[in-house]
Formats: structure tokens, C-alpha cells, sequence
């Protein structure tokens, strides 16, 4: 298993590699630089700019001064903050995110398998119908309606909630929890009913059935196992995705998080910030990709075996 | 009487009834067969009675057991029998068993199910629960997965896993069918051998299987019962229309095999043949190995085998679909280049094959019409519209479908009708080597021996000359001049058919002919004089292949590869390839199998 | 998978019913405006946000401007469609030619272009769509383009695993043992049968671009004023939320209902089609 690990792990540097080079080629040749917006520099101060940045330097080696910097943890300095440097933007916001992300995910697992799985249990009941019917409703309602919603009943009208990030305690994170989990939690509830309904519809949950288990003892045994693994499929991306933070929630809500700075950063021009963060998203979906390869082989005898 | 009753029993999905009235009874300790075709509600009817049909299904009449009722009970009602009192068995092992978990926590759950856990150690218990049924090896298989063992061990822990809680009935649905009959025949000899504990319902297609091992048998014919008899009543003097036209398919009543049109003329000569898949981590698996063959026009060849025979890769690399990794195909005459890209048109045109699963040789996208047109596009462009259109009519009626069946997708037939129309875009090209894949293994009887004669006579018309590969030697017997016997990619015997059927000589050839069954209470074969199953075509043991499961096997047949030699000093024709050939001791009675390995 | 089974089957009715939704909003989004007396562009100030009312024909009131929101809406709603049908049809033609291709060819060249897809699955979504849409300069159907452009992995993935089990399929084995040419395997037994798996995944691209191109505008970088799609009504909506829930939830509505519907619509013909991995392909 360890081998294996470190296998995938070393798999993943071209891949890391190929992503830094891509998303570094496609903000230089987008047209505009960082120090657009201050129109009217002299251009001696333009040019001194540039020089400090190493912005006169030929791409290739520029590509590879910031390469070696970020192989000594030096993501480098933020064009736009001026004053700080891309690892502190991140350490400052990042947290905040994952707090986010993290609540979110957990709620949505609780209360997204719980209900694909009730659903499955009771096919083509009320039940089921209930459950598939706010799934859809889940997966059709964008983000952004949801969050303002959300704000409208329980700030505005109930008053029960603050609506944003400069309330103390709390209570100011449970809107934005919300509305990042709802559509985890529709997503989950569709993936584990029909991955749950695959499994119970197999030969060998018949088989089970034909020796006498009980539908607990069937599910507990049997059918959770193979069922989970369609749903770790999903979570990889999807939880790398949550953890990063979401721009329209940061927006809504106020909230000083990882989400806004990958629109902005990419606005801005923002070299270096933006380099940052494409490493980090890419790094942390090749990280949860190779914990789902090995769930999956300890889930799966025939992958272990492989 | 405290056996298994069914009374009236029905079942209805939707409109459409699929058991209708059916009511039977099973006493304690009787072993009854219920057989039927593919479709006729047989399986339907072993799960109705543990209630393990879909939710969709509807179902009216009594099941009784030991005079309490079973249906409309609920599940609950339901687990004090299932499996405790009438355990079940299903036809495909490889799904049957939970890929996820080990063998002995799949049998230690039924044990905890039954709270029968307590009776000492699980393990113990388990392990020999899984001697009981014959699995070599109990002890380490405990901890093993199911995709870790082979068909026959499978199906023997399902056996195992059932017989935990000493039962009263077993219900046994196509416990066979998936596996080789040298297999079969020993977990259809487990099953005899449990008789005395159990009553056995045994559902199967195979009239043979039913014919060996039970007293009683049931057919039932589109969701009716339409006999109900002791079995040697019923195959000596079946009441029902439809159970004589089963029995009459069963025993094979097609026409005698044509001669060989003199002069000869050879079509197709395989020499040193070698084909072989490199696997991940630098293995080599070698499918065939030093193979060679020739075959006349008009003639028919089958060549027979197990699974990992490498039958398929042969017929597979005579078609051009693999390259072989060595040797020599010559057709008619003229050496054959690998692969179909290389082949010029007029040698395709020439070498026709035709797959197993008929649906899914067939475009689904396309109309039976198109589908047999589109050969004729290809090579005989220039066909005028209205050639071309007879052309397709002719072939159609030649292969015995209805013109009406043109305009249909392939969905939209049936599985015998589909294999004709693949029977008939091989022959639109009056192609001169016809290779048959196992073309009749997926076809119910009756239809199998529709489509058997249909090649007999396609042959008798052009001349063509046929590759039959097989694994059923009652089909082969049927329809070839000549048998060529494959194990673990080597040939160990060829001969004429009769020769081959009637005077097998090689150990393999023998136990294969003794393991099938046959439709005949008297003198029903189906014995098991092979014991495990062959080893995997990546590790073949040295020498004879075949000397892991001989009876007769020496030290020296782990140092030799045993060349082909005449059976018999006058007669050339009629080869085998074992050291033995001429030791007294092999013709003499077979002695004791050796242990069990793998 | 089993796209043949369905052949000649009527749909289910749950697809039918979505599909006359989905017809009818489309008919009011392109004939509605024309309809009204009112234009959208048309900024009053002496009727700001007022509440939807017959009066004047404001079916759905006016936004902050003054602007009539029934035509706004339905422009938007035409503009939305548009867009969606734009992005879909980039996507859908890169993925499957990419896709057919690399699972077509097979070997290490499938196994370098999947790579590929791999890393720029790796990559921040949104982050590509917004250096695409600087490169083309707000270009407005370029945009759209860019959209497609970044939306067409699961495309590709989808029809390359298709076409490699389509090609171990023995039908194209017959084809080939009778020596139709691999331009015609291709075409006549190859591309008939990705139709289905491709037409269930263009009605699933559908409502992610619209999702897209709603969630760009709302961030203030799809489409510029006086232009309207439901994601800047939706955004403009956003601030008068608290004075004029209206301007928010009428396009909000609408937008949820067309995501519905094509949702709906993609599980129908997914389940009608069962476009699942075959699960043996012994089988």
C-alpha cells in the first residue's frame, strides 16, 4: 500500500509540473500586466517595475526563477497586495475557507448519504420521491439564488441569523455553511441512492437475502461497502473544490476567503497569487484523488490484489 | 408429507404473465428437476418460493412448507425458512458471492444471521463447513476473496454457505451452467452425495443433468407446467407434445454427418501455430502453443475444449482478429498474412466468422437488411440494385428468415433469429472457411439444433469448409467429421469424430466424454473422474500440461512435451499426445484421482 | 450500456412533459418581448421599482433603473438559452473528437491525451474561464465559446470510454472480418451508437453552462449592461433584495425552472437510454 503511495505520489509531479507551466503560459500571454491600473507612470518607474519583478526577463526564465522559488517554499510576493507575499494571502484567508468548506462537507455527508440512503431503502415510496425531488431542487437552484434567499429568510424576514461575516460568534457561519452545503448534500443524496440501489439490486444482495440476513445485517455486510465507491469518486474533486472556497458565498456573505482571490487574482493579473493558487488547488486535488485510489483499495479486495 | 408445496402459484410483471398456475410438490429427501428453455419461468419460480423476486413482481397462490404457508408472510416470516430450513444455490458464483467480502466472513455472517455463532469457535466451524463440501485447501481459502478462486471453488463455498444450517430442501438454480462440465460433473456428484440429509429441487436447461441425478422432474413450458412424472416415465413415454420436441432436441436428433466431397482439396493448414498476450508486469500468457491442424473443403472441424483451452484465440488468429506470435497459416495453398488489415480483399471475402453472443455481433444501430448488404457493398460494389436485393433475399431464406425480419434491428429478434442473421452475412460472401465460435452455446436446444442443421446444409450446398470450436461435446458429436481436443492451449488429441467419440485415448479425452451428461436415466454419464480444475494458462505445468490432474501421470511427464502419436499402428489419422499412450495400465480401470491442488 | 434498447420506444412521459416545458418557456422567451408595449431598455425614473402589477403592463415590475422586468426577463432568458446552446455545442464537438479519437486510436497515445484531460481536471475552473474570456476581450459570444471551451473534459472522458468499449464489441469485429474500411467502421458502427450517450450528455451540458454563464454575470464578468441574462438580473436583484424581492426572484424563478427542466430532462433520457458502463463486456 505504501508503495503504492508513493508511486501515485511520484505519478503526480509531471503532473503538477504540467499544470504550473499551463496556468504560468496562459495568464502571460493574456493580454494586460498587473500595473495596468496605475496609468500614467513615467516609463523609467515602469520599467524599474519590471526589473524588480524580473518582469524584462525572457518567459523561460522567468518560469524557472519562480519554479526553483516555489522548490524552496517561496511563493514569491503579490503584484497587487503590495506588501504582502502570495504564502501570507493564503495563510490569512485559507483557514477561513476550510472552516467553511470543512462544516459544509461534514454536513452534507451526514445528511446527503443519510437521506440517498434512506431513499434507496424505500424505492419508489413517498419517501424516496421527497428525497429525489429536493435532490433536483438542490442541483437546479444556483448558488448564488440560494445564498441571497437564504440571507432574506433567516437575516432579513426571522432576523434569527446575522446576514454577515462582521457579527461576532457563531452564529455567522451558519448561512454560509448552508449554502455551501445544499448542493453537496443534493449531489451525495443522488450518487449514494443510486449507487445503494445498484448494489441492492445485485446477485449477491440476493444471495445474502436467500440466507436468511436481515435488511440491517444486509446493508451493514453487504451492500454500504461497494455502494461507497462511486461516492468517493465524487468526493475527491468535489471536496478540494468545497475546501478552496466559493467566490459568489465570500461575496454574499462578506467573508474574507480563498474563493474571491482565484477571480480577482485572475483580473488582476496577479502573477504570482494566482501561480499560488493554481499550485494549491492542483496539489490538493492530487492529494484527495490518491486518498480515494487508496480507499478504494481498502474498500475493494480486487483493486488490493491488483 | 412434510415437504415443499406449490400450489397454483402465478406470476405477473405488469400484463405479462411469465408463471401461470403452476402447482407442485417436493417431498422430504426426493430430488426433483424442474427443466424448461430459457424464458419458460423456471427461475422465476424457485425465487417466488423464498420470496426473492423483485419488488415489481406479482405473485398469487400458495407456497406451503412442512404445512406452513410462505407467501404474503413478509420478510420477516420469510427468514425463518430462508436458508435455515430451505436453502438456495444460483447459477452464477462469480455474482452470487460478495466480491468485497472474504469467503469465511461471508459464511460467518450466515452464522450470525441464524445465532448460530455461539456454537464454538466461527472459524473452526467454517473451515470445515468448506471441507465438508470438498473445497482443497478449507483452511487458507477461509481468508481468501471470491475473485481469488476458480468457478468450481466458488460454486462450492455458495454450497458450503448454504448447508450451514443443515436445511431440508436445497433449491439448486443452473448450479452448473457456468461452469466446465469436467467441473460440473463433480458438484453435480457433491450434490448426489448430500441427498441423504436434504430434498433437492434442481432447476436446469440440461435434460442430461436432470436425467443422472433426479427422481421426479417438472417441465414447464412458457410459465405452465406441462408434465409432472417420475424421470424415466417422462423420457420413456413423455404425455406433452412440447416434452417429446425437448427430448427429441436434447438427444441431438439432426440428420447424420455428410462424407468429405472427394477429391480432397485442402482449405486450410495451421502449422506450430503460437499465440500469446503480454500481461502487466512483463508476463506472457501463451494461449496456443505448437499448434497445428489442417482441414479439407466440406469438411467440418471442431475443435473442443474448456475454458482457457484457447480455443477462442485459435479461431480468433485463423480469422485474422489476432496476430499470432508465431508459426504458419496457409489457405488453400497459399500462406495467410496475420491480421485482417493485412489480408487483401478477395482472403477476407474467403474466411467468414461467426461470434457466440449473436446480439452482439449485430450493429444495433442497423436493420437486419443493412446488415446483410453490407458485405455485399464492400465486395461487390458493382452489383446492380436489384442483383443486390435478391442477393439479400436469397441469403435470407437460405438461413431460414422471414422476410419480414429485413426491416427489423437486431434488438428486435430473438437469440436464434439474430445468430441466423449472422450465419447469413458470413454466407451473402460464399465464403470457403466458415469459423463457428462457439455460434451455438448461447441457443436454447431446439433452436441450437435448427441452426446446427442450417450449417450442415449451407455446407452441403457450397463446400465450405468449417471450424467448429466448442466446449459442448454433445453439439460437436452432431455435426463434425473430424474432433481436435485442446487443454491449456496444447492439442492432446485429433481424430476422426467417431474414432475420437467412441475410442477416446487420451486420459483428458476420456474424462471430458465421461462428464457429460446425457439425456438418459438408464445411462445418464455426467461422471467425474477428473478432480480441481485446470491451472491457470499462466502457470502450465512443465511437460504434459495436462499431468496436474492425470490419474495416470509419472515423473516423466514433468520433463516431456509428449509428441502426437497414432492411436493405433494402421491408422494415422487418429493421434493423441500422451507418454503413455501404449502402457497397459491406461486402457485398464481408471484408478483414484490424485488430491486436489491449485 | 443499452442505447439499442430504447430504439423505437416513445419517450417516458416524464421526458415528454419536461421537453413541452422547456418548448413553451423557449416560445415566451423568443415571442414575449415583442408582446409587451414596453422595451427593456427604457430607464424611468418616475416607476423604480415598482411592484409587478398589469397596470402599465409590468407583468413583473421594474428594477432599480426603471426598467421594464418582463421584457428584461425574457431577453434575459432568450440571451441565457443562447449562450448555454453555444457553450454546449463547443464542448460537445471538442469532446467528442477528442474523445473518439483518443479512445479510437488507443495505446499510449489515448493514454498521453487522457493525461492531458487529467491536469486540467487539476486546475481551477473558473480561473481558465476568466483568463479565456480577458484573451477574447469580453467578446460576447466568445465568451460563450471559452465556456465550451473549458466545459468539454466530461465530454471527452464520457465518449472515449464508450468508444473503447464499442471497438471491442464484436460487431465491429465482424465489420472488420468482412473488410469494411476503419472510415467506415467509424462511421456506419461506431459513431451511431455514441449518438445516444452523446445527445443524454449535451441535454446534462446544458444547465451547467447556463449555471456558468449565470454565475459569470453575477460576478460582474459575463455579459455588460444594457444587456440582460437571468445571471445580471439575477445579480442586480441581489441589492434591492431587502426593498424589491421581486427583482431578484422573478429571473431567479426562471432560472430554475429551465435548470430544472433540462435536469429533468438528462436524468429522463439517461434512465431511458441506461447509459451505464456494460457491466460484463463478456457478457
Amino acid at each position: 500500500m505504501l508503495r503504492f503511495a508513493l508511486g501515485r505520489l511520484l505519478a503526480a509531479i509531471p503532473t503538477l509540473l504540467f499544470v504550473v507551466l499551463l496556468a504560468f503560459t496562459l495568464v502571460r500571454i493574456a493580454p494586460g500586466g498587473p500595473f495596468d491600473a496605475e496609468r500614467g507612470l513615467p516609463p523609467e518607474v515602469e520599467a524599474n517595475i519590471a526589473e524588480a519583478y524580473h518582469l524584462d526577463e525572457p518567459l523561460p526564465k522567468q518560469f524557472f526563477r519562480y519554479l526553483g522559488g516555489v522548490l524552496r517554499g517561496d511563493f514569491g510576493p503579490s503584484f497587487r497586495y503590495r506588501n504582502y507575499s502570495v504564502t501570507e494571502i493564503i495563510a490569512d484567508s485559507f483557514p477561513t475557507s476550510l472552516l467553511l468548506g470543512g462544516l459544509a462537507m461534514l454536513l452534507a455527508l451526514v445528511i446527503g448519504l443519510g437521506a440517498g440512503v434512506l431513499a434507496a431503502l424505500r424505492p419508489n415510496t413517498f419517501t424516496d420521491r421527497a428525497v429525489m425531488a429536493v435532490a433536483m431542487t438542490g442541483i437546479s437552484i444556483p448558488i448564488f439564488v440560494v445564498a441571497p434567499l437564504l440571507v432574506l429568510l433567516f437575516a432579513v424576514s426571522l432576523g434569527w441569523l446575522p446576514a454577515g461575516w462582521t457579527a461576532q460568534g457563531g452564529g455567522r457561519l451558519v448561512l454560509p455553511v448552508l449554502a455551501l452545503a445544499l448542493p453537496q448534500v443534493a449531489y451525495l443524496a443522488r450518487i449514494s441512492r443510486a449507487s445503494l440501489l445498484d448494489v441492492l439490486g445485485s446477485d449477491y444482495v440476493r444471495t445474502a437475502r436467500a440466507q436468511g440476513l436481515t435488511t440491517a445485517a444486509i446493508l451493514r455486510v453487504h451492500a454500504l461497502k461497494p455502494a461507497l465507491i462511486p461516492v468517493l469518486s465524487y468526493l475527491g474533486p468535489a471536496v478540494a473544490a468545497v475546501l478552496t472556497g466559493s467566490v459568489v458565498v465570500e461575496q454574499v456573505f462578506g467573508i474574507p476567503g480563498l474563493g474571491r482571490h482565484f477571480v480577482t487574482g485572475a483580473l488582476n493579473r496577479d502573477y504570482t497569487l494566482v501561480m499560488g493558487l493554481v499550485i494549491l488547488y492542483a496539489a490538493l486535488i492530487i492529494l484527495l484523488n490518491l486518498l480515494v485510489d487508496i480507499l478504494y483499495g481498502v474498500l475493494d479486495p480486487r483493486v488490493r490484489t491488483q | 408429507m412434510s415437504g415443499l408445496e406449490v400450489e397454483d402459484l402465478c406470476i405477473h410483471y405488469g400484463d405479462t404473465t411469465v408463471v401461470d398456475r403452476v402447482s407442485f410438490a417436493v417431498d422430504a429427501g426426493q430430488s426433483v428437476g424442474l427443466v424448461g428453455e430459457s424464458g419458460s419461468g423456471k427461475s422465476q419460480t424457485a425465487l417466488a418460493i423464498l420470496g426473492l423476486l423483485p419488488d415489481n413482481a406479482r405473485v398469487s397462490g400458495a407456497v406451503r412448507f412442512a404445512g406452513e404457508e410462505l407467501l404474503g408472510g413478509g420478510e420477516a416470516h420469510l427468514r425463518r425458512f430462508r436458508s435455515r430450513r430451505i436453502a438456495m444455490v444460483f447459477q452464477d458464483p462469480a455474482l452470487a458471492l460478495n466480491p468485497y467480502l472474504s469467503v469465511g466472513r461471508q459464511l460467518a455472517e450466515v452464522l450470525k444471521a441464524h445465532r448460530l455463532s455461539n456454537g464454538g469457535p466461527l472459524r473452526r466451524r467454517i473451515v470445515a463447513a468448506l471441507e465438508r463440501v470438498g473445497l482443497p485447501d478449507a483452511e487458507r481459502q477461509f481468508d481468501r476473496y471470491p475473485h481469488e478462486l476458480s468457478g468450481g471453488m466458488r460454486q462450492r463455498v455458495m454450497l458450503a454457505a448454504a448447508l450451514l444450517d443443515e436445511p431440508e430442501l436445497l433449491i439448486a438454480d443452473e448450479p452448473t451452467t457456468a461452469l466446465d462440465v469436467t467441473v460440473q460433473a463433480q458438484i453435480l456428484d457433491l450434490l448426489d452425495s448430500l441427498r441423504d440429509e436434504m430434498a433437492l429441487l434442481l432447476i436446469t436447461h440440461d435434460l442430461g443433468v436432470v436425467a443422472g441425478h433426479c427422481e421426479r422432474m417438472l417441465v414447464l413450458d412458457q410459465g405452465r407446467l406441462i408434465e409432472a412424472d417420475d424421470t424415466l416415465s417422462v423420457f420413456r413415454a413423455p404425455s406433452h407434445a412440447r416434452t417429446r420436441e425437448l427430448l427429441d432436441a436434447s438427444r441431438g436428433s439432426v440428420g447424420a454427418v455428410a462424407d468429405v466431397p472427394e477429391p480432397r482439396r485442402i482449405a486450410l493448414n495451421v502449422n506450430s501455430l503460437e499465440v500469446s498476450y503480454s500481461l502487466s508486469r512483463g508476463q506472457t500468457l501463451f494461449a496456443v502453443r505448437e499448434f497445428g491442424l489442417s482441414l479439407d473443403a466440406g469438411e467440418t472441424l471442431a475443435i473442443v475444449g474448456e475454458s482457457g483451452s484457447g480455443k477462442s484465440s485459435l479461431a480468433r488468429a485463423v480469422a485474422g482478429l489476432v496476430n499470432p506470435t508465431n508459426g504458419k497459416i496457409d489457405f488453400r495453398g497459399e500462406p495467410l498474412p496475420a491480421g485482417t488489415s493485412a489480408r487483401p480483399l478477395n482472403r477476407k471475402r474467403a474466411i467468414q466468422l461467426v461470434f457466440q453472443d449473436p446480439a452482439g455481433s449485430l450493429s444495433p444501430t442497423l436493420k437486419v437488411h443493412d446488415i446483410l448488404e453490407e458485405p455485399l457493398a464492400i465486395h461487390e460494389p458493382r452489383l446492380e440494385a436489384d442483383a443486390r436485393r435478391r442477393r439479400i433475399f436469397d441469403v435470407a431464406a437460405d438461413v431460414g428468415l422471414d422476410d419480414a425480419l429485413l426491416d427489423r434491428y437486431p434488438h428486435e429478434l430473438s437469440g436464434g433469429q439474430a445468430q441466423r442473421v449472422a450465419i447469413a452475412r458470413a454466407l451473402v460472401l460464399e465464403p470457403d472457411l466458415l469459423i463457428c465460435d462457439e455460434a451455438v452455446a448461447a441457443l436454447d436446444g431446439r433452436v441450437q439444433n435448427a441452426v446446427l442443421e442450417l450449417l450442415k446444409s449451407a455446407q452441403a450446398r457450397t463446400g465450405l469448409a468449417m471450424l467448429f470450436i466448442s466446449h459442448d461435446l454433445s453439439v460437436v458429436e452432431r455435426l463434425a467429421h473430424r474432433v481436435l481436443v485442446m487443454y491449456l492451449g496444447r492439442v492432446v488429441e485429433s481424430g476422426p469424430a467417431s474414432q475420437v467419440f467412441s475410442a477416446p485415448a487420451h486420459p483428458y479425452t476420456r474424462a471430458l466424454l465421461a462428464a457429460v451428461p446425457r439425456p438418459d436415466p438408464l445411462n445418464p454419464g455426467g461422471k467425474a473422474v477428473l478432480s480441481g480444475e485446470a491451472p491457470s494458462a499462466l502457470t502450465p505445468p512443465s511437460g504434459c500440461v495436462f499431468r496436474s490432474r492425470c490419474a495416470y501421470a509419472e515423473a516423466r511427464c514433468g520433463e516431456q512435451v509428449p509428441p502426437a502419436e497414432s492411436v493405433a499402428a494402421d491408422n494415422n489419422r487418429h493421434v493423441a499426445a500422451c507418454l503413455r499412450l501404449h502402457d497397459p495400465e491406461l486402457n485398464g480401470p481408471v484408478s483414484a484421482p490424485p488430491a486436489e491442488r491449485r | 450500456m443499452n442505447t439499442e434498447r430504447s430504439r423505437g420506444r416513445p419517450l417516458p412521459p416524464l421526458v415528454r412533459s419536461t421537453l413541452a416545458v422547456l418548448l413553451a418557456v423557449m416560445l415566451v422567451a423568443l415571442l414575449g418581448p415583442g408582446l409587451s408595449p414596453n422595451d427593456g431598455v427604457d430607464a424611468r425614473f418616475d416607476r423604480i421599482l415598482s411592484p409587478p402589477s398589469l397596470d402599465g403592463a409590468h407583468y413583473f415590475g421594474t428594477d432599480d433603473l426603471g426598467r421594464d422586468l418582463f421584457v428584461r426577463t425574457l431577453e434575459g432568458t432568450r440571451m441565457t438559452l443562447l449562450v448555454a446552446l453555444v457553450a454546449s455545442v463547443v464542448s460537445l464537438v471538442i469532446g467528442v473528437l477528442y474523445g473518439a479519437t483518443a479512445g479510437f486510436i488507443g495505446g499510449r497515445i489515448d493514454a498521453v491525451m487522457m493525461r492531458f484531460v487529467d491536469s486540467l481536471y487539476a486546475m481551477p475552473f473558473i480561473f481558465l474561464v476568466i483568463l479565456l474570456m480577458v484573451v477574447f476581450e469580453q467578446n460576447f459570444l466568445l465568451i460563450f465559446v471559452a465556456i465550451g471551451a473549458v466545459n468539454w473534459l466530461d465530454m471527452a472522458r464520457i465518449v472515449r470510454g464508450q468508444t473503447l468499449s464499442l471497438k471491442e464489441r464484436e460487431f465491429v469485429a465482424a465489420a472488420r472480418l468482412i473488410g469494411v474500411p476503419t472510415g467506415r467502421i467509424i462511421l456506419r458502427h461506431i459513431a451511431p451508437n455514441l449518438l445516444g450517450i452523446v445527445l443524454v450528455y449535451l441535454t446534462l451540458t446544458i444547465p451547467q453552462a447556463i449555471l456558468f454563464e449565470s454565475f459569470l454575470s453575477f460576478l460582474g464578468l459575463g455579459l455588460q449592461e444594457p444587456d440582460a441574462s437571468l445571471g445580471t438580473l439575477v445579480a442586480g436583484g441581489v441589492s434591492t433584495l431587502e426593498t424589491a424581492p421581486w427583482v431578484l426572484l422573478i429571473p431567479s424563478s426562471i432560472l430554475f425552472i429551465l435548470l430544472l427542466a433540462f435536469n429533468f430532462l438528462g436524468d429522463g433520457l439517461r434512465d431511458a437510454t441506461d447509459v451505464r458502463a456494460r457491466r460484463s463486456p463478456s457478457s
